[in-house]
């Protein structure tokens, strides 16, 4: 378990994060719209960077052993012109725990053994994303850091990343960050939602569902019509029935009622929008 | 430290190649006394050694001061970076050494060891600024386009520019000796190490 206290940080005299306090356990999710300062904050979990004042971040040990952090940054691309192995073997000289089985162990585990001697600059992105978790696993971590591993990826490739991340959960406790709530709810049994920097949900998936009881409807429009509902509510998930017809998903609260509007069990996303829109 | 040296290496192939034709050329050059003056083939020595280490330093570090995952890759530098700097500026004047050592052999009374030192303050002196510049601008190509134009006025000028730092030694006429060559080395020492006491304290 990580334990987060007061942390903030300024950067350019922009306050990006503003007293966070969380508890982060089990496989955690830190979700939130682009710019909320998430990237930030993992790079402070992280031990990248510093945060101001009063910050203090307590990782709890499960051994006397020293703590040790695996971090795989967004948009991780480096070293273009060398080989995957090589990568992967400078990284782990310059952290001075080069050990050649457990590269062989993550080059099999992550499925990369085909690609150990393909150049960097010619993988795919998902390929190149688990390089990153390779690198990020290479000193044996007790916490796996992840910045957006699923930004710019097919969804193919975001599925395999997906899976990946779920077999690894079993050996490494896992923060992942996200804007994206798929990325969340397929693994983290924990939640933490901040929005322009402030901490506005910690939880589990369940109790984010709940914030959007009642307030899920379903209605059939025109597709004339999507400019009228956008007005009362925020539109969910919108499926094609015919040409003209739409079925959208919609978080309102005031639904016309007399209308032809069926309130529906209420799912993540909804209750991730009712939060971010301060709905309950 | 070595077997990072190693691998960051293969990242650089042309360079290095480039670095052992000159070598072998200047090998050739000396054996083959295409120069009458040994004052010549040391001066093609400054001007081309002196230079290929600072850019062969931006390239080894290129990746921690110039690149997206900059601060990243900082966290597995801590501490080592100013090492590896070390160990590949011990690694460069070793066949520089041969060099200043064949051309005592070939051209006497010119000294061997005075040249040598000369050659590392330039290198040290040259590198650590390099570096420092390079960290400050982030960019290579203005780094390397500042000491291209510092090369080019001191050889247009032959090291007698009033507003320049004179780093070389473009004396033709008088024997490279301790005596000759002592104020340069001394002072591009001290800056040298200044540069040194910097990048360190910036990567440390």
């Amino acid at each position: 378990m990580i334990k987060i206290n007061n942390l903030s940080k300024k950067i350019r005299r922009r306050r990006v994060l503003n007293n966070i306090n969380a508890e982060l356990k089990g496989i955690t999710g830190i979700l939130g719209p682009n710019g909320a300062g998430k990237t930030t904050l993992m790079k402070i979990i992280a031990s990248v960077e510093k945060g101001d004042g009063d910050t203090e971040i307590i990782y709890k040990k499960k051994n006397d052993n020293e703590v040790k952090i695996g971090f795989l940054p967004q948009n991780f691309y480096i070293y273009p012109n060398l080989t995957v192995m090589n990568v992967l073997k400078l990284l782990s000289t310059l952290q001075e725990m080069y050990d050649e089985d457990h590269l062989e162990r993550l080059l099999n585990q992550l499925a990369l053994t085909e690609y150990r001697n393909e150049k960097m600059k010619n993988l795919s992105g998902g390929t190149l994303q688990r390089v990153g978790i390779a690198q990020a696993l290479l000193n044996k971590p007790d916490y796996l850091i992840i910045d957006e591993p699923t930004t710019g990826l097919d969804i193919n490739e975001c599925i395999k990343l997906r899976t990946t991340l779920l077999s690894i959960s079993r050996e490494v406790d896992i923060i992942i960050s996200s804007h994206i709530p798929e990325d969340i709810t397929s693994i983290c049994n924990h939640l933490i939602v901040i929005e322009q920097g402030e901490k506005i949900f910690e939880g589990g998936l369940k109790e984010i569902i709940e914030k959007s009881n009642g307030l899920t409807y379903e209605t059939v429009v025109h597709r004339s019509g999507i400019s009228e509902l956008n007005r009362i509510g925020s539109i969910l998930k919108v499926g094609q029935l015919s040409d003209n017809k739409l079925k959208v998903r919609i978080l309102t609260k005031t639904p016309l009622l007399d209308g032809p509007f069926k309130e529906v069990k209420p799912d993540f996303l909804s209750g991730y929008v009712s939060l971010l829109k301060g709905e309950k | 430290m070595l077997n990072i040296l190693k691998i960051k290496f293969k990242g650089l192939n042309l360079l290095l190649k480039l670095l052992a034709l000159f070598y072998i050329l200047e090998f050739s050059f000396i054996v083959l006394k295409v120069f009458d003056n040994a004052n010549t083939i040391f001066l093609f020595t400054q001007l081309i050694f002196v230079p290929l280490f600072g850019i062969l330093v931006l390239c080894l570090f290129y990746d921690l001061f110039a690149t997206k995952s900059s601060t990243f890759l900082y966290t597995f530098y801590r501490g080592k970076a100013y090492k590896v700097y070390l160990l590949c500026l011990g690694l460069y004047m070793m066949p520089l050494l041969m060099l200043c050592v064949l051309i005592s052999i070939c051209y006497e009374p010119f000294n061997s060891l005075a040249a040598f030192f000369l050659l590392s303050s330039q290198v040290l002196l040259f590198s650590t600024l390099s570096l420092i510049i390079f960290i400050l601008l982030s960019d290579m190509s203005i780094t390397i386009s500042l000491f291209i134009l510092y090369i080019s006025a001191e050889v247009a000028t032959f090291g007698e520019n009033n507003y320049l730092y004179h780093m070389f030694y473009m004396d033709l006429h008088q024997m490279v000796s301790f005596s000759n060559v002592s104020s340069t080395l001394v002072l591009n020492l001290i800056i040298g190490l200044l540069g040194y006491k910097v990048f360190k304290s910036i990567v440390a």
